[in-house]
């Protein structure tokens, strides 16, 4: 037998370090990324969740409305509360005044025509999956530290990824036999989604462990303490209309995105929406009699990276089809975490099936690639099921998410300690169909929608239901097939 | 799972995070950034180069020289910058 | 309109990518097109793609071409799978005969 050269023992060390970095790092990843992927539509996820608040054509927001916004800020801050102000937008055509409850923003709606109350139920909508994409629902610190480091993995898996399969990338760009022998299709569904959505991963992985709030290497300085406690002026607030047009002619822009207010001033910020480069330029005004004070704006050359960075991860600016490029990407790169995942057992079994180790490991696999979509959906279930005037009904959605994820994780660890995975993934995959199918039928029976962009909406959730509902039947069958 | 492997994997990356570490500082003290803007600079930096030093300090198990490289780009990075800042 | 057309014009060169390689090449025989020119096209079609998708605006056009070039990878990929699958068993009997 010959010895390898330099260039296939590198590559033979490059398998180990991707399978195993790969696959503890891949477990928290596919929920990063599941999770992402689902926040690219977090404000049309909260639109499904709160289907009492129609959502008409954008009209130009009013005086009047902006003036009835104005009044709830003030009653929240004698309340001690701090609030702003969400300009309505073409994707979420409503006014909000939001407050942070902890983990999300939330607050009520108004129609930016007439500044009606638009009273929807208390949930925090698309905002859980957006917290629980970075912070893994487990503080800002720990969280963000967490996804840091799950980010930093996950290149190093990526580079080693690339020079194991660096010869076949070229020839077998678009290779896929889902009807060969299992490891061969997973292998190749992991190849092909890993080779397709490279440019995405890398850029989407990259730009997403700089823009921590928390970073792992340097310490950012935070913005000047806030005021201290005390008593915030609770005087009328100048009108905010004006405010709104002088900024769009100071910062040259068509749209702005919210106003913030502290004790002193006033701070309307360009939106999100206008450009590549998430700048948060604003322009503050005074908080008694409105006039301007000054610009704040962030466009030297060093700004201009990390803008970009912000900008391609947040992807705000996008049209609908790039959004929807975004999701798909997003959607491949979990399936690409989730093959990875598959085939790391799958290729151990054999010889590794009766350890402990494997059990346990599997089982977080069930837990993370079915538990996890599962508890989604029994979210959204959670959403339509808990009544209306039920107190505390934000926080009794989020209990329903995780107390299915700790069942479903509890039943794949017990079912794969006790050596029947195959049943655990069944159980699972079967559930996660029948919660699939069952969504469109509930929200058709329980909801009604008032607008044609409501129903639009709705019908979108329920055909993604419907695609995750035959996945996952489709696997069960499969798996059915051949445990019998 | 073999643990010495483990225990390689664990010197590369501490290895690879101090050297990108270091240079990084280094780099963003010569420039004029303000702190915000460092900071992100040295995240930037750091986050670009440490899996691919881990990646080569890890490939380097059979081949020293990829780990001799890594110590000696650590060394030298924290011995410059305690000189130079 | 134009988004379908960069995501056709993808999935051809996708297509003629993997006419090329020669597991392929040996199930389509003879080839509609000379090897060489295909070898052309795979990098020809999705450069076409690129400029149709710069026109407007470069910075979302490169984020829509990469994007939409991935899919049409996809869907290509799948395709070509079923193709396969179908190339493989040429004589199945149609389902009244199997009965």
């Amino acid at each position: 037998m010959t010895k390898p050269g330099i260039r296939e023992t590198f590559r033979l060390h490059m398998g180990w370090l991707h399978s195993w970095v790969g696959f503890i790092a891949g477990l928290v990843l596919a929920c990063i990324f599941l999770t992402g992927t689902l926040t690219v539509f977090d404000q049309e996820i909260t639109q499904w969740m709160q289907p009492e608040v129609p959502l008409s054509p954008l009209h130009h927001i009013t005086p009047e409305a902006l003036q009835t916004a104005a009044d709830t800020v003030l009653q929240n801050q004698k309340q001690g509360r701090a609030v702003f102000i969400n300009l309505p937008s073409a994707r979420d055509p409503v006014l909000r005044v939001l407050h942070y409850n902890g983990t999300a923003f939330t607050g009520p709606a108004y129609d930016p025509a007439t500044g009606l109350l638009l009273k929807g139920r208390d949930t925090e909508g698309g905002q859980f999956f957006y917290n629980f994409h970075y912070t893994l629902h487990s503080g800002r610190i720990v969280g963000g530290i967490l996804t840091g480091l799950a980010g930093l993995f996950l290149l190093v898996t990526l580079l080693s990824g690339l020079i194991i399969h660096l010869r076949s990338i070229w020839p077998d760009m678009v290779l896929f036999r889902p009807f060969g022998p299992r490891p061969r299709a997973w292998l190749d569904a992991h190849l092909l989604t890993g080779v397709l959505f490279l440019p995405f991963l890398l850029v989407i992985t990259y730009t997403g462990t700089i823009i921590q709030p928390y970073s792992l290497f340097a310490q950012k300085p935070r913005p000047a303490a806030a005021t201290p406690a005390r008593h915030i002026e609770t005087t009328a607030l100048p009108p905010l209309f004006p405010l709104i047009e002088e900024t769009k002619k100071r910062l040259n822009t068509q749209e702005c995105g919210f106003i913030l207010f502290t004790p002193e001033d006033i701070r309307i910020s360009r939106s999100d929406y206008s450009s590549l480069f998430l700048t948060r330029d604003q322009a503050i005004f005074d908080r008694n009699d409105g006039h301007f004070l000054r610009i704040i704006t962030h466009d030297s050359t060093a700004d201009r990276p990390f803008q970009l960075a912000r900008g391609l991860h947040h992807a705000r600016f996008s049209i609908s089809v790039l959004s929807w490029l975004y999701f798909l990407s997003g959607l491949s790169c979990t399936i690409l975490i989730i093959s990875g995942l598959v085939l790391f057992l799958i290729k151990r079994r054999r010889i590794s099936g009766h350890m402990t180790v494997y059990k346990l490991a599997e089982g977080f696999c069930i837990l993370t690639v079915a538990g996890l979509p599962i508890s989604a959906l029994a979210f959204l279930w959670a959403n339509r099921l808990i009544p209306v005037s039920f107190p505390g009904r934000a926080e009794a959605e989020v209990s329903v998410f995780f107390a299915t994820w700790t069942l479903s994780a509890t039943q794949a660890i017990c079912f794969s300690l006790a050596r029947r995975p195959f049943a655990a993934w069944t159980m699972q995959l079967i559930t996660l169909a029948a919660l699939g199918v069952g969504l469109p039928i509930a929200d058709a029976l329980m909801v009604p929608h008032p607008t044609p962009r409501n129903i639009a909406l709705s019908c979108t959730v329920d055909i993604w239901c419907l695609i995750t509902a035959t996945a996952a039947a489709v696997a069960a069958m499969r798996l059915i097939k051949k445990t019998s | 799972m073999p643990w010495h492997r483990v225990l390689w994997l664990l010197c590369a990356g501490c290895l690879a995070w101090s050297a990108a570490l270091s240079w990084a500082d280094l780099l963003t003290a010569a420039s004029r950034l303000n702190p915000a803007q460092g900071a992100m600079a040295i995240t930037a930096f750091a986050t670009a180069f440490i899996p691919a030093l881990i990646v080569i300090g890890y490939g380097a198990r059979m081949h020293k020289w990829g780990l001799w490289f890594l110590v000696l780009l650590s060394i030298s990075g924290i011995v410059i910058k305690n000189l130079a800042l | 309109m134009i988004f379908i057309l960069i995501f056709l014009l993808w999935f051809t060169g996708f297509l003629a990518h993997e006419i090329v390689q020669p597991r392929t090449r040996k199930l389509i025989a003879p080839s509609p097109l000379p090897i060489t020119t295909l070898r052309y096209v795979r990098f020809l079609l999705p450069g076409a793609a690129l400029l149709l998708s710069l026109h407007t605006d470069w910075q979302t056009g490169v984020m829509i071409w990469l994007g939409l070039g991935a899919c049409a990878g996809i869907v290509c990929a799948l395709s070509l799978a079923l193709w396969r699958q179908n190339a493989a068993q040429p004589d199945r009997p149609a389902p009244s005969e199997a009965k």
